[in-house]
């Protein structure tokens, strides 16, 4: 017995290609997903700068030379904007992603989230102080 | 005042058209009419093939979501003059497949939602109580966000990764499975954690956050795919250090 239920052809969608352009939650997200690229790219940084430590002065001149060269300075500029980036976005999106509890109660937004603030902010003064030479 | 405000509502009949379009009505700009109200006069005085969902009203049922200006809405409660002087873009909600005009197919949401056991698990053999449950204000605080949930999709229509990976189980299934779990008289935590711990269960979720942006009763579904995502884990580790779950 043909079926009494009436046919019908649902019309399937698809994502535009620029669907992270459509709000700022998604353009976010994605500058975030990019900016572990530069991530990355300081670690690099580092450890070629250990290595070169360890190789002795000579080394170490020669990566001095080498990151002052002005194309690595753009780049690493871009990468210090791109590394802000990702520590603000992370330290936005902890409170988002879990309220820890303390005595049997869950903690509020600002409670998870501004501990990192203070603690960033110390570990900043902290380094500053070392690179300035002030200890 | 404006006296009138246009609509563009999205159109799509499968028996004729190839792809949806947009039509045109002009409506009366009435004080405290919301869209929903324009489209039920479009559907009683223009035209009356113009299809879509919607029951009660008052942003409870959770049928008549859509698409308006870009933004996932309850029509019911999303007023016409906020978009003065328009006009006003009506469409049906992402990601969903398109049965008629603003009617999306929902059947895909119903299968996750019921993969996840959204109903309070005993486990067997579990003693019988002889009265009610008692249950402290602290223990009904736990779960009572999650509860809120009225199942409108805006989150799944808002969720690029759903729109993106259609087998990813989503926001509000992962909020009301774990609104059962934080009640205290449920004992189907572990059931649960089988499907929301695998590929397509909570780990597809990239922490865009939009789905809690758009819910209209400030559930808050994307933390509670970041709670699951550590319950698992906290699993895991248990039955790596412990195998058997430290049963």
């Amino acid at each position: 017995m043909p079926s009494a239920v009436p046919r019908y052809r649902p019309y399937e969608r698809r994502m535009p290609l620029l669907w992270w352009l459509q709000r700022w939650n998604y353009t976010w997200f994605i500058l975030r997903e990019l900016s572990s690229a530069f991530v990355a790219w300081w670690v690099v940084v580092t450890l070629i700068q250990i290595a070169s430590i360890l190789e002795g002065p000579q080394a170490y001149a020669a990566f001095q030379a080498w990151m002052a060269q002005p194309l690595l300075i753009i780049v690493n500029i871009v990468s210090f904007i791109f590394i802000l980036f990702h520590t603000l976005s992370w330290f936005r999106l902890v409170p988002q992603a879990m309220l820890p509890r303390i005595g049997g109660k869950r903690t509020s937004a600002v409670m998870t989230g501004a501990p990192m603030y203070v603690v960033w902010a110390v570990a900043s003064v902290v380094v500053a102080c070392f690179a300035l030479g002030v200890f | 005042m404006a006296d009138k405000i246009t609509l563009e509502v999205a159109r799509y009949s499968p028996e004729q058209d190839g792809e949806p379009r947009f039509d045109r009505y002009e409506v009366p700009l009435i004080e405290n009419w919301m869209v929903l109200d324009a489209l039920n006069y479009i559907k009683d005085q223009l035209d009356g093939t113009v299809t879509f969902r919607w029951s009660c009203r008052m942003g409870i049922c959770g049928s008549c979501g859509m698409v308006v200006n870009g933004h996932e809405r309850l029509t019911c409660e999303t007023l016409l003059a906020d978009y003065l002087p328009g006009p006003i873009r009506v469409e049906p909600l992402r990601h969903f497949p398109v049965m008629r005009d603003l009617v999306v197919d929902l059947s895909d949401f119903m299968e996750k939602l019921e993969r996840v056991k959204p109903w309070i698990i005993r486990q067997p053999g579990a003693p019988e109580p002889s009265r009610e449950f008692i249950q402290t204000p602290e223990q009904l605080a736990e779960y009572k966000q999650y509860s809120l949930c009225i199942n409108c999709v805006l989150c799944y229509s808002a969720c690029p990764v759903y729109g993106l990976d259609p087998h990813f189980i989503g926001p509000a299934a992962s909020a009301l499975s774990l609104r059962y779990n934080l009640d205290s008289r449920d004992q189907g935590a572990e059931q649960r954690l089988d499907v929301m711990a695998q590929h397509d269960g909570v780990w597809d979720c990239t922490v865009i956050g939009e789905c809690s942006v758009v819910c209209p009763k400030h559930v808050d579904p994307s933390l509670a795919i970041q709670e699951y995502k550590i319950s698992a884990t906290k699993a895991w580790f248990k039955n790596l250090l412990m195998p058997g779950g430290g049963k």
